[in-house]
């Protein structure tokens, strides 16, 4: 999978995320700030996030330990 | 010029510590002054009430401070319980307690009356119920004291931020932390890390304390300007903390000390690790460390703690945390030996630890079979670099349905009965839950 089509798939996370929480969902792209920002999404929707990225993508960028990031941008850069 | 403060000492609490601290309570300041009015004006209601133990549910750490100094000063046992609803209702159920404290510190009286007496003061935390029904621990204020030091050699008052919930173990250690050292706290009752960060960036905090999880999960919710805390001291419990963790809380706050600490509800206060690396020295096996034994058996770390609890309130769940006949008590936790080190593995029982609060798989299932279709479920830990675990269930159904909507009725009846890290964040629908040749579902051990 390419940066984009991660993001596409963040997005999608992100937005099912919110329909189960009864929430509206919202555009996304690689600025979008994952925690603190305007997107209603907890630490365990982001884990849920992470479990989903490594099943689609096969990779595991936090085997070595844990890695810093902030936007959808920089963690859909972890896995491309 | 800051006054300097006291040299560190080690102190043995005959009465509970003076509310001399102020504590920001969600963006608002509660001055010293106004906690001990609190706290003396709920002491005469506990009085007049006569009651030999109350219940306090809350989610607000000012409010546990203040419960516990007003128990402490009307020599009542004072239990506590989280704010949510669905947490350690059936608990509070069996306390037998005489009253309610409430957010407001009215006491409402429960129903049927409580007659339990009492034993004086003591503080009864909830244990997670990982290995069966959520139980109370009894601890005494001695014994919640005892690993706590005096103040710190530094200048000027500091402030402690909260990350834990305030009526957990942890939680009340860093609230008696501060209370101990005449610092301030921050505490915020939605304690989400990004709402944490909102507050530590208005307000500043020197020293906090956290699981692993939390620290992770602070350090995205604060980007760039985690740079601008200056943080002094870091603490890390409730979780394995690892080298990576540690590493880059050393490279974002490279003026705070970095500790970690090993601790249970049951156990008491065991260890803090200051070395910054992860694990403890294994020359720690070879004699007690804080007056704490720790040994190795079977690959399992085990420990005799002068700080544990006096045992649980209902004497009908058992009297005693999961002991080894000698006066020991099995952690759960797997270590390994590795040169001089002894590393944490994880842990060996079926219990999924989210961010630090624990999960017993059979409880969640026990939730999702009550969900029609659902032919059986099985419940486990997702490994994973943000939470530690997640709690993944794959279900069995009983015929062919529409996947998305049985996986609609499960997540609102989960989030109906379950607090939110108990309900399943992955959900997989299989053909059949896979047993083993006992015919057990297979736990990961």
């Amino acid at each position: 999978m390419n940066r984009d089509e991660i993001i596409a798939a963040v997005a999608e996370s992100i937005n099912r995320i919110l329909r189960d929480k009864n929430l509206d969902p919202v555009g996304v792209d690689a600025a979008t700030v994952l925690i603190g920002g305007a997107v209603a999404i907890d630490s365990l929707d982001l884990a849920t996030i992470v479990v989903e990225l490594e099943g689609t993508t096969g990779k595991d960028p936090f085997a070595a330990g844990f890695i810093g990031f902030s936007t959808v941008g920089e963690l859909a850069d972890l896995y491309a | 010029m800051p006054e300097a403060r006291a040299p560190c000492r080690k102190t043995r609490l005959a009465r509970f510590p003076p509310l001399a601290s102020a504590i920001v309570q969600d963006d608002v300041r509660i001055g010293a002054g106004e906690l001990t009015a609190r706290a003396t004006g709920l002491a005469a209601r506990l009085r007049e009430a006569g009651c030999g133990r109350v219940a306090l549910r809350t989610d607000a750490a000012a409010t546990v401070a203040v419960g516990l100094a007003a128990s402490a000063e009307a020599g009542c046992e004072i239990a506590l319980f989280r704010g949510e609803p669905a947490a350690d209702h059936d608990l509070l159920g069996r306390l037998g307690a005489g009253a309610l404290i409430d957010d407001d510190l009215a006491l409402r009286s429960l129903e049927p009356t409580g007659t339990a007496p009492g034993a004086g003061f003591r503080v009864l935390i909830a244990t997670s119920g990982t290995t069966g029904t959520p139980k109370l621990a009894r601890h005494t204020l001695d014994r919640l004291t005892a690993r706590i030091r005096g103040p710190a050699v530094r200048h000027g008052r500091g402030r402690w931020l909260l990350a834990y919930h305030p009526a957990s173990f942890a939680g009340i250690q860093v609230l008696l932390t501060a209370l101990i050292s005449g610092d301030d706290l921050i505490a915020v009752s939605d304690a989400r890390a990004s709402a944490l960060a909102e507050a530590a960036l208005t307000h500043r905090p020197t020293l906090a304390s956290g699981t692993p999880s939390f620290w992770r999960l602070f350090l995205i919710a604060l980007g760039d300007r985690a740079r601008e805390l200056a943080l002094e001291h870091i603490t890390l419990g409730g979780e394995i903390a690892d080298q990576a963790t540690l590493d880059r809380l050393g490279c974002v706050f490279p003026r705070a000390a970095v500790t970690h600490i090993y601790a249970s509800t049951e156990a008491g206060a065991l260890f803090a690790v200051k070395d910054g690396r992860a694990g403890f020295p294994a020359d720690w096996l070879k004699a007690p460390v804080d007056g704490a034994g720790l040994r190795i058996r079977d690959g399992l770390l085990e420990v005799e703690s002068p700080r544990r609890m006096e045992g649980y309130v209902d004497a009908e769940e058992g009297s005693d945390a999961p002991g080894t006949g000698d006066g020991w008590l099995k952690t759960g936790d797997a270590v390994t030996r590795l040169g001089d080190r002894v590393l944490f593995l994880g842990r060996t029982d079926c219990v999924i630890n989210v961010g630090g609060l624990k999960v017993s798989p059979e409880e969640v299932e026990a939730v999702l079979l009550e969900v029609e279709g659902v032919a059986d479920a099985h419940v486990h830990g997702t490994k994973n670099a943000i939470t530690g675990s997640l709690v993944t269930a794959d279900v069995a159904l009983e015929t062919a349905q529409a996947p998305d909507r049985v996986r609609e009725a499960l997540i609102g009846h989960a989030r109906d009965r379950l607090d939110p890290h108990k309900v399943p964040r992955v959900i997989r629908f299989v053909e059949a839950i896979e047993l083993t040749r006992s015919g057990k579902k297979a736990r990961v051990r």
